[in-house]
């Protein structure tokens, strides 16, 4: 057992030793050229048989008993060599050297970095040279293809692309395909005008190792070349408050300094209204070589006129830029005191009063216009801040007072709901169809009331200032009508019409804080009086009637007067 | 108040059918009827100057269906 076990340790000291003794020189942890011719010492226990490439596209280019000349492919990917001796037992071993550290750019891979220069844009001034340096890290070598990211050494040598007629040193650009020698570090001179939209590139080579290798075409950056600036206007528009003058400059920016020669072309869209702090209106057009103006606004114009100016870069014109201005709004929530006072309903004639109306303010009245307006009430003075109203007729109307300041700006302020000489009358109905459900009366744009016939329909007044109501028949056909008080709703009008297409009139006669009035209306019965429509106007007419289409069809109250 | 510039100005829309228009009075009687069916697009005006005064129905046919809009004629 003894025996045994010192055969054995001893198998294991002869392995190890076998091992120990194969080796390559130069190491297989140097840095490499490929395509470059390398002298190899083998160091191993018995005597060389062999060597050749094994594996990544090196090979052997001769041989002489330990020593052989290798070549390594240009790609960045493991190489390796085979040994093949004879061992001191007399067996036939391999040995594998294995090599890392190619110095090629055939495979690119991120993972070791990629140049990022110091400039993502080259904004080069125009009609002069510039001097741009260029700088950033350099890159490191790197395997391809081992499971995790082999990087090694230092890239140091760049080629650079540039627009032709620049230099990098003394080397001018003589064509657009010309790669141009360069470090991590360089300045670039730009010529006076060109590169404009163009671009500098960058990539990685190794010419160090030979001419003819592989550069980094996946690695190349690209840095895009601007020779003319952008401009820009500041500020974009300005508002300045009525009765305020104010002293305003507007500014042409430049996204970059040029060399070129640059005037301003400015024009207001009106002119005699701004002026110079010095004195003097501003023409409508003129020409400075200056960027900016500077002016002063009046404080009572209605328009302050918007500026546009067009910079010319060597007597080429560039995009126009505007600044527009205007007045500062207001709203009548600036002034909240701003109020009309006067009553609720006018019989014959009621006075109306704007208080609290700005100073500087003129103020005008206005009433609505549709149903009610002109045509029930009359302003007796416009544009005094008291005026008398006259009812020269019958319906609810809507007052408007507009005040209008130094400026033209103008704020309304509207008391509605002024009812007029009587006022108006309004119904709603409904009836219940065969479903049990309630439908409401239906009402086209001139007031007629629609009505399905043979049921009972419900006709409500809706009249808020009414003291009393009554219906009476006129003419038409009916099936059934009644009227009665309802305590909660008041006077209810009960209408049964025949299916005949029929149109019957009904009077009613309010009794309101303007004593009697009378409304007649009409009910059509008819099934399905929804399309088309038509409005008349003028409605009432005295000559002729204009026919249109209806722009809506209202099924809601129905206001309806007959004189 | 006199709308007459306003409404020889109106122009129908395109999708306005008439067929035929009708005024009848409130006892039913037939005051005027044309017949719309050679109608060019442009103002349909419509003379009052012979009615009344007085409430009026305008009957509107367009081919399908009747409508009907209430006028009142006020000299």
């Amino acid at each position: 057992m003894k025996k045994f076990i010192t055969i054995i340790l001893a198998l294991i000291f002869f392995i190890t030793q076998s091992k120990g003794q194969t080796s390559i020189s130069p190491r297989t942890d140097q840095e490499y050229c490929p395509q470059t011719d390398i002298s190899f010492t083998v160091t191993t226990p018995g005597s060389i048989n062999n060597i050749t490439s094994y594996s990544g596209g090196c090979f052997v280019v001769s041989r002489n008993g330990n020593n052989f000349v290798g070549r390594f492919s240009d790609a960045n990917l493991k190489q390796v060599f085979s040994v093949e001796y004879t061992d001191v037992d007399n067996t036939i071993k391999y040995y594998y050297p294995e090599f890392k550290k190619i110095k090629s750019l055939f495979y690119s891979n991120t993972s070791c970095g990629s140049i990022q220069p110091n400039l993502s844009i080259i904004n080069a001034a125009g009609c002069q040279e510039n001097t741009i340096p260029i700088s950033f890290s350099n890159l490191q070598w790197h395997t391809e293809f081992e499971t995790t990211a082999s990087c090694f050494g230092s890239i140091t040598q760049y080629e650079y692309q540039i627009p032709v007629g620049w230099k990098i040193g003394s080397t001018t650009c003589m064509n657009s395909s010309q790669w141009i020698a360069g470090s991590n570090n360089v300045n670039i001179v730009t010529d006076a005008n060109s590169g404009d939209g163009g671009y500098v590139k960058i990539r990685p080579v190794n010419t160090s190792c030979g001419i003819s290798l592989t550069p980094g075409y996946n690695q190349t950056v690209s840095i895009p070349i601007k020779r003319n600036p952008t401009f820009t206007i500041s500020p974009t528009s300005f508002q300045v408050p009525c009765g305020t003058a104010s002293t305003k400059t507007v500014a042409v920016n430049l996204s970059f300094p040029t060399g070129c020669s640059v005037s301003y072309n400015w024009s207001l869209s009106n002119p005699y209204t701004y002026t110079y702090p010095s004195g003097g209106f501003v023409p409508q057009t003129f020409t400075t070589t200056s960027p900016s103006f500077t002016f002063s606004t009046p404080a009572y114009s209605g328009v302050l006129p918007s500026i546009s100016v067009t910079p010319v870069v060597n007597g080429v014109s560039q995009p126009t830029l505007i600044c527009t201005a205007s007045r500062t709004p207001i709203d009548a929530s600036q002034y909240p005191d701003f109020a009309i006072v006067g009553p609720n309903s006018i019989c014959s004639s009621e006075n109306y009063t704007a208080v609290n109306i700005p100073t500087g303010f003129t103020v005008h009245w206005y009433t609505s216009t549709y149903p009610y307006g002109s045509n029930v009430a009359q302003i007796n003075s416009p544009t005094s801040a008291q005026t008398s109203i006259n009812a020269i007729g019958s319906g609810v109307i809507s007052l408007i007072a507009t005040i209008t300041n130094q400026c033209g700006q103008q704020i309304s302020i509207t008391k509605s709901n002024i009812s007029v000489g009587g006022g108006v009358s309004k119904i709603n109905g409904y009836f219940t169809n065969y479903l049990g459900q309630y439908e409401n009366l239906k009402t086209n744009y001139d007031g007629v009331n629609y009505i399905k016939p043979n049921y009972l329909t419900n006709v409500v007044v809706s009249n808020p200032e009414l003291a009393s109501a009554t219906w009476s028949y006129i003419t038409g056909g009916y099936n059934y009508w009644t009227q009665y008080q309802d305590p909660s709703i008041g006077t209810v009008l009960q209408i049964n019409l025949p299916i005949t297409n029929n149109i019957v009139l009904f009077r009613l006669t309010n009794n309101g804080s303007c004593g009697a009035q009378t409304f007649d209306f009409l009910f059509w019965a008819k099934d399905a009086p929804y399309s088309p429509y038509y409005s008349l106007s003028p409605n009432p007419a005295s000559e002729v009637v204009n026919v249109q289409t209806s722009p809506t069809f209202d099924n809601s109250s129905s206001p309806n007067k007959v004189s | 108040m006199s709308t007459r510039g306003e409404a020889s100005n109106t122009v129908i829309p395109e999708n306005l059918t008439i067929k035929l228009i009708e005024i009848i009075d409130m006892t039913g009687k037939i005051c005027y009827r044309r017949d719309c069916r050679n109608l060019e697009n442009g103002s349909l005006i419509i003379p009052v100057n012979n009615l009344r005064n007085g409430v009026y129905l305008m009957k509107i046919f367009n081919g399908q269906q009747w409508s009907v809009e209430k006028i009142i004629v006020q000299h």
